[in-house]
């Protein structure tokens, strides 16, 4: 699963308040000490952020998906990944945001998936909203992730002379029944990536963390071999960077709190010679994940084959 | 109109471009419509022209790729990269009110009017696409009564949560429609919240645009009826204490530009040949809900089919679209077959022609009252967005109808400047409102 080759990866766990110290608009004059410290541990081996994950006593300060567009904006192969609010955000509107991240960073957004999220204010009467379970969870990664396939990219065409301009046979209805129900497929084609990765917050066995999922590409861990099978990242703070990544195959994520920028930078070069290897082609080559598309088999065609005609294509 | 009143002018990306086979004539490529270059570029371009807005559209489901390459990125995460391109340019997004969480809605669209220093709008709408309900687990839309119910309840608490945004206030809302105690704990943007537009044409879509939107989109064919529908709206702003300078009234117009009219016609005409079998009839005969095809093409369209009444609470389309074209046809009592051709802008207006025409034809309905500016719908990416630019801006700038220079920097500074009488459109207008018509009932 590990490529030996490759130096353990190091992601950053932001809290909201860092988050929002690296995004503030510049014409604020905030983020400047933020913004040069991640500029310096991208340049040491940094390769993606982990941004939305909470505990249940910091307030969200930043929406994480917003966050995510523009902690990409400073670093273009730098990864970001999401954290969901399944209790509240439908998977249809979340897998098209995230897709959406990802064909603008070209193949550089991943969703963190926690089996017991912190609950997230809402209407009563948004109908797909409410507490979420293990299982619940598990399935939203899996409609999320069936939903990234059901626009394949290879089917954009873009001939002129016959006005093909996709193969809409190749698109599928995602069909899922279960808690969300959903008929179509999503208008956005898939990731360059083949599936954004998803990752799975395993750092609370008690709270059904150690189930990880089949969907799930690799997990955030507390301690080592929780899950024989994924990769795993252990969950470690600035302090442990330098212990947790000699012990470690896969790789760190670091919680950097607000204030702890300066701690971070000097950690990771402790820790990590500035890097020489051409940065990854996207977050999943990033993390060291092996390719993976979506299984859209079993699933129905979304639209018939566009028909020729004298004057061009008929749908 | 005061001589100090400007244009308020955007752009509707839709696509490629307004006209289905603007891809074919153009070097572009479908993967275009996911990467940020295509869109960077067009943020770029409209800030050139000093617009002051681009504009996206939504419909969370898939469509046939191959009728019109609409919608492939959701529209906000658009909208941020265009941001990241531009500086003044204002950042309109469609979301839906029938289909998301106001809380979930609320916190990601104040962080990105945070973002990107105060240049985005939220255009709410309700959904009636059929296509949508299947995908939120639902065998059908709400009627509409129940959306816009929903919708009105939806935009109150939207905007209370981002008006206590940062206080650590909660807002609690126990509505008919909706209950939701929050708060949102973020900072406020550089102006305070999103501005709000509204889209619906509809009486409903009219009373939610006068007791919340800053900007609606009207679709209007008919200079007649656009006077009359924005004075209604001013008229129904003001009737809640609003001031009807703080609604902006910017229908949709449809450009096809060329250096002569015939070069234009032209390009028109070769556009239409284009477009997918079809494409105009359909889109015609989904406003009158009649098979066109089926129509004598030589005759006009028969009275039965302009006079079919429809149940409003149920009708699954557009009921602004509907009558605005029902009312066109009556108006242009012309062969099916002229008016097909003449339909090019499909529901919106549309001008074929020269800069100096379209400039007119803009001039004359801003001074007439019918629009404070216009929500463009071009026919081709980038290249007929440049030619705008290039040729119609300058003409309505020398005319003195639109700015040479952007001024404030966030969306809602320059929408009071365009009307420098009215008060600034940052106060809150419903709490105002709601005292003064008490003043006026206990006057009584």
């Amino acid at each position: 699963m590990t490529d030996t080759t490759r130096f353990p990866a190091i992601g950053l766990l932001l809290d909201d308040e860092a988050v929002l110290e690296a995004v503030a608009p510049r014409s604020t004059g905030v983020g400047t000490t933020a913004r040069a410290a991640l500029a310096r541990l991208v340049a040491h081996g940094v390769s993606f952020v982990v941004l939305g994950h909470r505990d249940p006593s910091s307030p969200r300060r930043v929406e994480p998906s917003v966050a995510a567009g523009e902690v990409a904006r400073l670093h273009r192969d730098l990864g970001v990944v999401v954290a969901a609010d399944p209790d509240r955000d439908h998977p249809y509107n979340l897998a098209r945001r995230l897709l959406s991240i990802d064909s603008l960073t070209g193949g550089f957004a991943g969703l963190l998936l926690d089996p017991a999220p912190v609950a997230t204010p809402h209407a009563r009467q948004t109908h797909w909203a409410g507490d979420v379970t293990r299982d619940d969870v598990a399935e939203y990664a899996d409609l999320v992730t069936t939903l990234w396939g059901t626009f394949a990219r290879e089917s954009l065409v873009g001939d002129r002379a016959t006005g093909l301009f996709a193969r809409s046979e190749l698109l599928r209805r995602a069909d899922h029944e279960g808690r969300w129900p959903v008929r179509g497929g999503l208008g956005t084609p898939s990731s360059v990536q083949g599936l954004p990765p998803v990752l799975w917050w395993a750092v609370d066995p008690s709270r059904g963390g150690g189930d990880v999922p089949a969907q799930a590409d690799a997990a955030i861990v507390r301690h080592l071999s929780q899950t024989p099978v994924l990769p795993e990242y252990l969950l470690t703070d600035v302090a442990g960077v330098r212990r947790d990544l000699s012990t470690v195959s896969d790789g760190v994520v670091v919680r950097l709190r607000s204030g702890e920028w300066a701690a971070a930078v000097e950690a990771v070069l402790e820790a990590r010679p500035a890097s020489t290897a051409p940065p990854a082609p996207s977050l999943r080559a990033a993390l060291g994940l092996p390719p993976r598309s979506a299984d859209i088999s079993g699933l129905s065609p979304a639209f018939p084959a566009a028909a020729p005609t004298p004057q061009g294509v008929r749908s | 109109m005061s001589p100090g009143n400007q244009l308020v002018l955007g752009v509707n990306l839709q696509g490629f471009g307004q006209r289905p086979a603007a891809w074919r004539v153009q070097d572009v490529a479908p993967a275009d419509l996911i990467g940020p270059d295509f869109w960077q570029n067009l943020g770029r371009i409209a800030e050139r022209g000093r617009l002051d807005a681009v504009f996206f559209a939504d419909n969370p489901s898939a469509g046939n790729p191959n009728l019109r390459a609409l919608g492939l990125l959701e529209p906000f995460t658009a909208l941020q990269s265009i941001a990241q391109a531009t500086e003044h340019l204002g950042l309109v997004g469609t979301a839906s009110t029938t289909y998301n969480d106001p809380v979930e809605l609320a916190e990601r669209l104040l962080s990105l009017d945070l973002v990107t220093g105060g240049r985005l709008a939220w255009n709410a709408v309700t959904t009636y696409n059929p296509a949508v309900s299947g995908n939120f687990g639902l065998d059908g839309n709400p009627d509409r009564p129940s959306r816009y119910a929903r919708a009105a309840e939806f935009v109150d608490v939207v905007t209370r949560l981002w008006r206590s945004a940062g206080s650590g206030a909660t807002v609690d809302h126990v509505g008919d429609q909706l209950e939701v105690h929050a708060r949102l704990d973020q900072p406020p943007s550089a102006q305070g919240h999103p501005v709000v537009f509204q889209a619906g044409g509809s009486d409903q879509g009219r009373d939610l645009a006068a007791r919340f939107a800053e900007g609606v989109f009207s679709v209007e064919l008919t200079l007649d009826a656009a006077v009359q529908n924005r004075l209604a709206l001013r008229d129904a702003a003001a009737r809640i204490g609003r001031h009807p300078d703080s609604v902006k009234v910017v229908p949709g117009l449809s450009v096809v530009l060329g250096s002569t009219e015939r070069e234009a016609t032209a390009l028109y005409d070769r556009l239409e040949e284009l477009a997918p079998e079809g494409y105009a009839e359909a889109t015609l005969g989904s406003y009158l809900d009649v098979d066109v095809t089926t129509l004598d093409p030589a005759r006009p369209v028969p009275d039965h089919v302009l006079d079919r009444t429809i149940d409003e609470a149920s009708y699954s389309k557009s009921l602004g679209y509907r009558r605005t074209v029902v009312r066109w046809v009556r108006e242009n009592n012309t062969s099916v077959r002229d008016l097909v051709r003449a339909f090019g802008g499909y529901g919106a207006r549309i001008v074929v022609g020269t800069p100096e025409q379209v400039a007119d034809s803009i001039e004359q309905w801003f001074l007439a009252g019918a629009a404070d500016g216009f929500n463009l719908m071009i026919d081709r990416f980038p290249t007929g967005l440049e030619e705008i630019v290039d040729h119609v801006i300058p003409i309505l700038t020398d005319r003195g109808l639109f700015r040479r220079e952007y001024g404030e920097r966030t969306l809602r500074g320059r929408f009071a400047e365009t009307h420098p009488d009215s008060p600034h459109p940052d106060t809150d207008s419903v709490s105002v409102s709601l005292s003064v018509s008490e003043r006026e009932r206990s006057a009584r």
